[in-house]
């Protein structure tokens, strides 16, 4: 406290002196901080998950990690079964990107997802039209419902400034209660074993490519350039990135962002809908428990695992959704399947913890950058 | 002036400097405060006295200069080193618990000497000191701060350092959160304190709070320290002079024109701030084609209200707004903005994190050619993107450059570029070349000119009085949400008459009734 004579800090001297390395790569170092980012969180995932393998098992971590990627990459059936599962998460996590590309924390995909497969479910079950036209009502009647769904939280929001993540988080519990309710009553099968509901019609069960490949995986594909076009094509896009970005500089705009907020749950809601749907009439055939299969949660990992980039979005999906596969190989080591859960949760930490890394890396670069200057 | 034994010192600031981005908050600045004097600085919103206020208590790092404590350098890195040296400061927005008893916030500000609270041992010291000093808290140390007014919640935060053993006690613009009848007991306590021997420095730009309890008064201008005076020889004209700045007299070279026709009236225009007070009092006024009228109001004073209410972003509680002769009290920004009005910011104009290209169509997306049937037209915004950048001189190397990379005066120019690309009819500049250099404030003015020549009309809102005088036609004063003076004819007019008005000094003889 008492020391007034300034000394140099020896640190920077020696950021100065290591600035220098990396110059004759002739690439900004800037550049590199993100991927960098990214490699340490790998890293540092399998390195503490391997650690925690040794600990329980004895097992050689790497070849517990080799049998563990080899099914979900590098086998025909782990790629399709990859492919299958990564279906609802793309789905409901190109719905979310919507609202977090506005500054709106919809968590609620899980729910949002439930009251879609509800809606296709009692449609699917009940009204016997042609595919041609059934399955289109289906997927609009899906979004309507999701869409009405998430609007609770945002009408919540807009009305009386309840934050979005906890009313959408929520709200799930009590759709996946709803659906429980639904399965065991107003849907039920005749006479079940357990709780489920009767077969959807035929003619609103989509063809598969190759099984477990459902003919959904294409509309979840679709459904990135869409979303892509949406946020950063239209003047839509344009306006909820701005109170995404920078919501006191929309407000002066004159934007009216309780509308906009509105707006974009209902698009949110009804998108990540659509990942229940999918998982009806492309997957169960009807509606069961675990229809939604925590995709929608899943969904939340990928997207930060994206930083909310819908274009990344489906790889995030396809790695995560590989983790997922690749589980039942580790029952296989003596491991419980629910251990690459705990991977994906730790992964997640690890991706948080890169930002600051990626942060403290660019201002002590962009600082060292100066110094030399 | 001086007393003729050598006063002790038991602060000193030498040389201190402090900048903010391009601009400089302190300029060299060196004061030396007595022990046992109320010291009062002086000076507008952003005049440096709350920034020398905060180097002093360790919140901001100063650039260069140094802090002498009773003769001793000192390097205060935190407002733990302040208060050890006892220096503690009455902070503006009150940092308390509202969940916790008066008592309790008070243990977790004083020194622990031991792990185990010892409850009676400060309960008994804060209701000495309470009763000592006359706040009357003794019996309600286990309310809850929540529960309390702004005047009891000030006399928990003065407690609060008194508690920590604070010797020079800082209080920054104190009475701001007053209400007026709180007022008189409050500069008791002030001179109270400093009776049994508390050296106090006290921030206002309040000249009559200044007048009544200072021994001696400094007055800040533009982050300089214009000089220090006896709270005996200080006068309300004098301290004008010190805050408003030289060349009084000066008077505005902008010959007084023809009205045009009507373009807004306001009447009687009643504004709730978030605390529930009035932030505007009856505000009344009338505004013509083709002029630019400034606003000239210290910061607090409701002119952000004014600026927020007209636009359509902050709801009235009573009065109208008439466009044209078409009431638009309630009507939403954008539909105001669509009629023609626009609002010049001083900050936060632009998205950071968006390219120069989209911050160039942010009032008005929805706009063709910029988009059609909810489609951007990236070639039509690129063109506007362009054409605002050269015509309104933005220096960037590129129009995907994100906003947050340029420097003020670019910001501010593709901001002004854009609100006037618009075609407004009527502007609302609020502080428009707050920060800016030179250079891009005579940009601003130039271009605001051209457009008044070509019919706009602009209500100029500022605190600096040499602006407010170059380009206006004519004047209007605001002081604690009220308008309290309108000029018609700026040559008869000095910075001195408007100053006093600014500052609450006195109200203008034959000050033009409003709105006529």
């Amino acid at each position: 406290m008492l020391v007034t004579n300034k000394q140099p800090n020896p640190n920077r001297q020696e950021s100065q002196r290591r600035a220098t390395w990396f110059k004759t790569l002739n690439i900004s170092r800037l550049t590199l901080a993100s991927p960098l980012a990214y490699v340490i969180a790998f890293l540092l995932t399998f390195l503490i998950g391997g650690v925690v393998i040794y600990a329980l098992t004895g097992q050689n971590p790497i070849s517990v990690y080799s049998s563990f990627f080899s099914y979900s990459f590098f086998s025909q059936y782990g790629i399709l079964e990859v492919l299958a599962k990564a279906t609802p998460i793309i789905i409901a996590g190109a719905g979310m990107i919507i609202a977090f590309r506005c500054g709106l924390w919809n968590l609620g995909a899980e729910g949002q997802m439930a009251i879609g497969a509800i809606v296709a479910t009692a449609i699917g079950v009940n009204l016997n039209l042609p595919a041609g036209i059934l399955l289109p009502i289906i997927f609009l009647a899906s979004f309507i419902g999701g869409a009405l769904w998430s609007g609770i939280a945002g009408f919540l929001k807009t009305r009386f400034g309840v934050h979005e993540m906890l009313s959408t988080l929520m709200l799930n519990y009590i759709a996946l209660k709803l659906l429980e309710y639904m399965i065991s009553g107003p849907l039920s099968m005749p006479h079940p074993n357990y709780p489920r509901s009767s077969e959807i019609l035929l003619q609103a069960q989509m063809p598969f490519l190759q099984y477990p490949l459902n003919v959904t995986f294409l509309i979840a594909l679709a459904l990135i350039p869409i979303v892509w076009f949406i946020i950063n094509r239209t003047s839509l896009g344009y306006r909820l990135q701005a109170v995404g970005f920078g919501r006191e500089a929309a407000r002066l705009a004159g934007m009216d962002i309780a509308k906009l907020t509105m707006i974009v749950m209902l698009i949110s809601g009804g998108i990540s809908a659509l990942g229940g749907t999918v998982e009806v009439v492309g997957d169960f055939m009807r509606m069961e428990r675990n229809v939604t299969g925590g995709y929608g949660f899943t969904a939340i990992v990928v997207v930060m695992l994206a930083r909310e980039e819908i274009i990344a979005m489906p790889f995030a999906a396809f790695f995560i959704s590989g983790m997922l596969v690749g589980a039942s190989s580790l029952t296989l080591a003596g491991i419980p399947a629910s251990f690459s859960q705990i991977l994906i949760g730790l992964l997640l930490l690890c991706v948080v913890f890169a930002g600051y890394i990626e942060r403290w890396l660019k201002q002590r670069w962009e600082y060292a950058g100066k110094i030399a200057c | 002036m001086e007393e003729t034994s050598t006063p002790e010192i038991v602060l000193e600031v030498k040389g201190i400097s402090k900048h903010f981005g391009s601009v400089q908050a302190l300029d060299c600045v060196s004061l030396s405060f007595r022990k046992g004097e109320i010291h009062t600085l002086l000076g507008e919103n952003g005049a440096g006295k709350t920034t020398l206020m905060n180097i002093i208590y360790g919140l901001y790092q100063k650039d260069a200069g140094e802090i002498l404590v009773n003769g001793k350098v000192y390097e205060i890195r935190s407002p733990r080193d302040s208060l050890q040296l006892g220096i503690g400061m009455v902070p503006q927005f009150f940092k308390l618990v509202p969940d916790l008893s008066i008592l309790e916030n008070i243990y977790l500000f004083m020194e622990k000497t031991k792990f185990i609270i010892d409850h009676k041992g400060a309960k008994a010291i804060i209701q000495q000191l309470s009763e000592m000093f006359g706040f009357g808290l003794e019996e309600m140390v286990d309310r809850e701060v929540g529960s309390l007014t702004e005047g009891e919640k000030q006399k928990v935060e003065i407690l609060k350092i008194l508690a920590r053993g604070s010797k020079t006690l800082l209080f920054d613009e104190a009475t701001n959160v007053l209400a007026p009848n709180e007022l008189d007991s409050f500069l008791q306590i002030v001179k109270d304190l400093n009776k049994s021997g508390y050296s106090i420095i006290y921030i206002t730009h309040r000249l009559q709070e200044a007048l009544q309890i200072s021994d001696r008064i400094s007055a800040f201008r533009k982050g300089k320290l214009v000089g220090t005076i006896s709270g005996k020889e200080a006068t309300l004209e004098k301290l004008t002079v010190m805050m408003v700045g030289a060349e009084l007299e000066k008077t505005s070279a902008v010959m007084p024109q023809e009205k045009g026709a009507s373009i807004l009236e306001v009447k009687d225009l009643n504004v709730i701030d978030e605390r529930g007070l009035l932030a505007l009092k009856n505000v009344s006024c009338q505004f013509y084609e083709g002029e630019i009228v400034g606003l000239a109001g210290i910061e607090g004073n409701g002119s952000n209200y004014l600026a927020e209410a007209l636009i359509g972003l902050r709801r009235v509680k009573s009065g109208k707004v008439i466009y044209r002769g078409s009431d638009i009290t309630r009507s939403l920004p954008l539909h105001r903005m669509k009629l023609g009005m626009s609002l010049m910011p001083s900050s936060n104009a632009l998205v950071p994190l968006f390219s120069v290209r989209d911050n160039s169509i942010l009032d008005y997306p929805e706009k063709p050619p910029f988009s059609r049937h909810g489609l951007l037209d990236r070639k039509a915004i690129t063109a506007h993107a362009k054409r605002i950048v050269t015509d309104y001189q933005v220096q960037t190397p590129s129009i995907l450059l994100q906003a947050v990379k340029l420097s003020g005066g670019n910001r501010q120019r593709l901001a002004i570029g854009r609100k006037i690309e618009s075609n407004p009819k009527f502007m609302i500049a609020y502080h428009p070349t707050k920060g800016l250099d030179i250079k891009s404030q005579s940009f601003i003015y130039e271009k605001l000119l051209t457009m008044k020549k070509a019919g706009m009309t602009v209500l100029f809102m500022g605190t600096d009085l040499d602006e407010l005088l170059l380009v206006s036609n004519r004047l209007m004063v605001i002081y604690r949400g009220e308008i309290v003076g309108v000029f018609d004819d700026l040559r008869s007019v000095s910075k001195f008459d408007i100053g006093v008005l600014m500052t609450g000094g006195a109200r203008c003889e034959g000050v033009e009734s409003v709105g006529n």
